[in-house]
C-alpha cells in the first residue's frame, strides 16, 4: 500500500493538475485577477510585436501560452468570479487577460479542462465597451470584436464590424472587419493574397456601398444570415403536398444534385447543368433554383456570383426547406427505386443530413410503406454496415 | 363526417404511438451509425500505423502528418497505406509519402468517416478526440516523446476534410500541443460554422481555395453554402484576441482536381 501523500501525488500526475492547484491552495480571486492582468500584458506584447521570438523544434510555450494553460486548467470558480469582475471593473489589460481566457475555456471541447458556457450577460457588455472604446489601443478592440464572434452572429454585431471598418486608419484593419462582417452575412469576397491593392479596394468598396443599401435587410437566424424582407420568414416552413409530389418524380436526380451541391460527389459541369434543369426545383425549391440558373453567365463573366445573387440564395434558403427535400427523396428512393446505385445514393445522403427528429417529422405527411421502406433501408445499412 | 369523439382520441393516440415507435427507430439507427463511424476511423488508424513505412518511423516519429481525406478519395484505395496501389494517385498522396520519407508517422481518414452522423458540415466529437489521441500516442513515443508538443504535426484536410481538420487543430492545442509545432494545410475546404475557425493564433495556416470560370465550382459552392449552412472561409483568433479570415492562395481549378497541388506550391503540370 502507497503512502497517503504518494498516492495523492499520482493522482495529481493522472489528472493533470497544474501547479496553481497542486501545490495545495486554490487560488484567490485576487490572485486570479492579478494573473489576468498579467495575461492581458503578454497578449499586447505579442500583439504589438514585443513578445519572445517564437521558435522550435523543441518548442517551448511563450509566457502568453504558459498563463493561458494553467489558468484554463485552474479551479474554475475563483477563475469565473476573476473574469467577471475583471471585464465589469478591471483595467484594460485585465480585461484583455479575462476575455482571452473567456473565449480559450468557452470554445474548448471540454476534454482537457470544463468548457465553459456561454454567458449571455456578456453580449451586452461587450457592445458597451466597444461604443465607449476610443481605439487606442488596438488588442483591446481586437479582442472585445473578436469576442463577439463567441455569441450567434446579430444584425448589430454586423453593425459593429461595420463601424470599426469605417472608424480605423488602419487598411489591414478595415479589411479584416469587411471580411468578417461580409463572411457572417454569407457573401464571399474574392480577394486573396494575390490580390492587387486597387482590385481589393474595389471589391471592399463595392461591398460597402452594397452594405449601405442593404443594410436595413441584414438579418440573422439563430446566428444563419438570412435577408429579410417585409415579406421573407426567416423560418422555413413545410414542405406542400404539390412540392412533395415534384420530389418523387425523380428523387434520385434530387439525391445527385444535393450531393453534387455539396461536395460529396464529382460530375461534369454539363451533368451538373442538367441536373440542375431537370430537378433543381425540387431540392432548392422554384426561387432558388431560377437564382442558381441565373448564376451561370455571371460565374461565366466574372468568375464569381454578384453580392445580391448570394444573399438572394440565402433567402430561398430561408423560404424553402432543402435538407427535409433531400430527407424526402430518401425515402421515396428506398420506397420506388431498386436500382443499386440510387439507393446507395440515398443511404450516403441519410449518413449526411438530418436527424432523428427531422426525418420523422419530413415522413409524418407520407405512406405507412414509404416510412416503413425508408426504416427499411435504414436498417438495411445497420445490417451490412454500408 | 366527424368521428365520435372517443374513436378520434384514440386514433390520436395510436398515432402518437406509433410516431414514438418510429422517431425511437431513427434515434437508434443514428446512434448505430455514429459507432460504426468511430470504428471505421479508428480501422483507417489502426491501417496507417501499421503501414511498414510508418512502423519504421514510429521507433523515433520526427512529426506526425494526418491526412483527412475529402471528395472522391478513400483512404483504402488512395495508396497512401505502403505499397497498396492507388486508383487515384494525387498529390495527397504523395504528400503523405514524402513525409513519411522525412521520418513522419502519417495518419490518413476518410472526410466522410470523422463526419457526424446526419450532420455532415461539422466533424463528430468523438471521431475527433479518436483521432486527436492517435496523434498524441505517436507524439509522446520515440526520443522526443514525452515533452509535450516537441514534434511537429502537419494537418492536411481536403473538401469536407478541412472542418475535421480545423477540429483536430483545436482540439490539439487545447490538449497543451503548442500551436507553433502544427502546420494546418486546408485545399478547398468545405467546414460548418462550428469548425472553421483556428483558436490558436501560433498554427501556420495555409489555404488554398479553388477559383475561376468553373461555374459548377462556384455556383454550387454557393448551394452549398445555401444548402447545408457549409462555410469556405476559414478564420484564426490573432496574437490580438481579434478573429480575422485566413488569405487563401487562388487556383484557377474546378473544386474536384484541387487535391492534384501542393498547399504550398504551384499547380503541377
Amino acid at each position: 500500500m502507497y503512502p497517503m501523500r504518494l498516492r495523492f501525488a499520482w493522482l495529481l500526475m493522472v489528472l493533470q493538475i497544474p501547479e496553481v492547484w497542486a501545490g495545495g491552495q486554490v487560488p484567490t480571486v485576487t490572485e486570479t485577477r492579478a494573473r489576468l492582468a498579467e495575461l492581458g500584458g503578454f497578449v499586447i506584447e505579442e500583439a504589438e510585436g514585443r513578445g519572445p521570438k517564437a521558435e522550435g523544434p523543441p518548442y517551448v510555450r511563450t509566457p502568453r501560452e504558459e498563463s493561458l494553460y494553467q489558468l484554463a486548467r485552474a479551479p474554475r470558480e475563483p477563475v469565473r468570479e476573476a473574469i467577471d469582475q475583471g471585464l465589469k471593473g478591471g483595467t484594460k489589460e485585465e480585461q484583455i487577460g479575462a476575455l482571452t481566457l473567456y473565449r480559450w475555456i468557452v470554445s474548448s471541447s471540454g476534454s482537457y479542462f470544463p468548457k465553459e458556457p456561454l454567458n449571455p450577460s456578456y453580449l451586452p457588455l461587450l457592445y458597451d465597451l466597444l461604443a465607449r472604446d476610443d481605439g487606442s489601443l488596438a488588442a483591446y478592440t481586437g479582442t472585445l470584436a473578436g469576442s463577439l464572434s463567441l455569441y450567434p452572429t446579430s444584425r448589430e454585431t454586423i453593425l459593429v464590424y461595420m463601424a470599426l471598418a469605417e472608424h480605423t486608419a488602419d487598411a489591414k484593419t478595415r479589411e479584416d472587419y469587411l471580411l468578417l462582417a461580409s463572411g457572417e452575412i454569407g457573401i464571399d469576397l474574392p480577394i486573396y493574397k494575390q490580390t492587387p491593392a486597387l482590385e481589393r479596394e474595389k471589391i471592399l468598396a463595392d461591398f460597402e456601398a452594397w452594405f449601405a443599401k442593404n443594410k436595413n435587410q441584414i438579418a440573422f437566424d439563430e446566428g444563419r444570415s438570412v435577408l429579410a424582407g417585409s415579406r421573407i420568414s426567416t423560418r422555413p416552413r413545410v414542405l406542400t403536398q404539390a412540392e412533395r409530389q415534384r420530389i418523387r418524380k425523380d428523387p434520385a436526380c434530387v439525391l445527385e444534385l444535393l450531393q453534387v451541391s455539396t461536395a460529396g460527389m464529382q460530375v461534369t459541369d454539363a451533368r451538373a447543368q442538367t441536373l440542375l434543369n431537370q430537378c433543381g426545383e425540387a431540392l432548392f425549391g422554384a426561387e432558388g433554383a431560377k437564382l442558381l440558373r441565373s448564376m451561370k453567365p455571371e460565374i461565366e463573366k466574372s468568375g464569381t456570383a454578384t453580392f445580391d445573387q448570394q444573399m438572394g440564395l440565402a433567402a430561398a434558403r430561408a423560404q424553402y426547406p432543402m435538407i427535409d427535400a433531400g430527407l424526402l427523396a430518401v425515402a421515396y428512393v428506398a420506397a420506388d427505386d431498386p436500382d443499386p446505385k440510387h439507393r446507395e445514393l440515398a443511404k450516403k445522403t441519410l449518413d449526411d443530413i438530418g436527424s432523428p427528429e427531422d426525418i420523422t417529422r419530413v415522413l409524418k405527411g407520407e405512406t405507412k410503406e414509404v416510412r416503413k421502406k425508408a426504416m427499411a433501408l435504414a436498417d438495411e445499412m445497420n445490417e451490412t454496415g454500408g | 363526417m366527424r368521428k365520435l369523439h372517443g374513436y378520434t382520441a384514440m386514433e390520436d393516440r395510436h398515432a402518437a404511438g406509433i410516431g414514438l415507435r418510429e422517431l425511437s427507430h431513427w434515434a437508434n439507427h443514428y446512434a448505430a451509425r455514429q459507432g460504426s463511424r468511430n470504428q471505421e476511423i479508428a480501422g483507417q488508424i489502426q491501417a496507417s500505423l501499421t503501414d511498414p513505412e510508418n512502423m519504421s518511423n514510429m521507433a523515433n516519429p520526427r512529426g506526425v502528418g494526418v491526412i483527412i481525406l475529402g471528395l472522391n478519395q478513400d483512404a483504402a484505395a488512395e495508396g497512401v497505406f505502403g505499397t497498396s496501389c492507388s486508383q487515384d494517385r494525387t498529390e495527397l498522396d504523395d504528400k503523405a509519402s514524402a513525409m513519411q520519407a522525412k521520418g513522419f508517422v502519417t495518419l490518413t481518414v476518410n472526410a466522410d468517416s470523422l463526419a457526424q452522423v446526419g450532420r455532415f458540415n461539422e466533424p463528430s466529437d468523438s471521431g475527433v478526440q479518436i483521432l486527436a489521441n492517435a496523434v498524441l500516442g505517436v507524439s509522446a513515443a520515440g526520443s522526443m516523446g514525452g515533452q509535450g508538443g516537441s514534434l511537429p504535426v502537419e494537418i492536411t484536410g481536403f473538401s469536407r476534410g478541412g472542418g475535421g481538420a480545423v477540429a483536430l487543430t483545436n482540439r490539439l492545442t487545447e490538449s497543451g500541443v503548442l500551436g507553433r509545432s502544427i502546420t494546418l494545410n486546408l485545399i478547398d475546404p468545405y467546414m460548418g460554422p462550428s469548425s472553421n475557425t483556428v483558436n490558436d493564433p501560433g498554427v501556420h495556416v495555409s489555404l488554398s481555395r479553388s477559383t475561376g470560370f468553373h461555374w459548377q465550382s462556384v455556383g454550387l459552392a454557393v448551394a452549398a453554402v445555401g444548402i447545408a449552412h457549409f462555410t469556405r472561409d476559414v478564420y484564426q483568433v490573432g496574437a490580438g484576441g481579434g478573429k480575422t479570415r485566413v488569405p487563401a492562395t487562388p487556383y484557377d481549378l474546378p473544386h474536384s482536381q484541387m487535391d492534384n497541388l501542393w498547399p504550398f506550391g504551384a499547380v503541377m503540370p
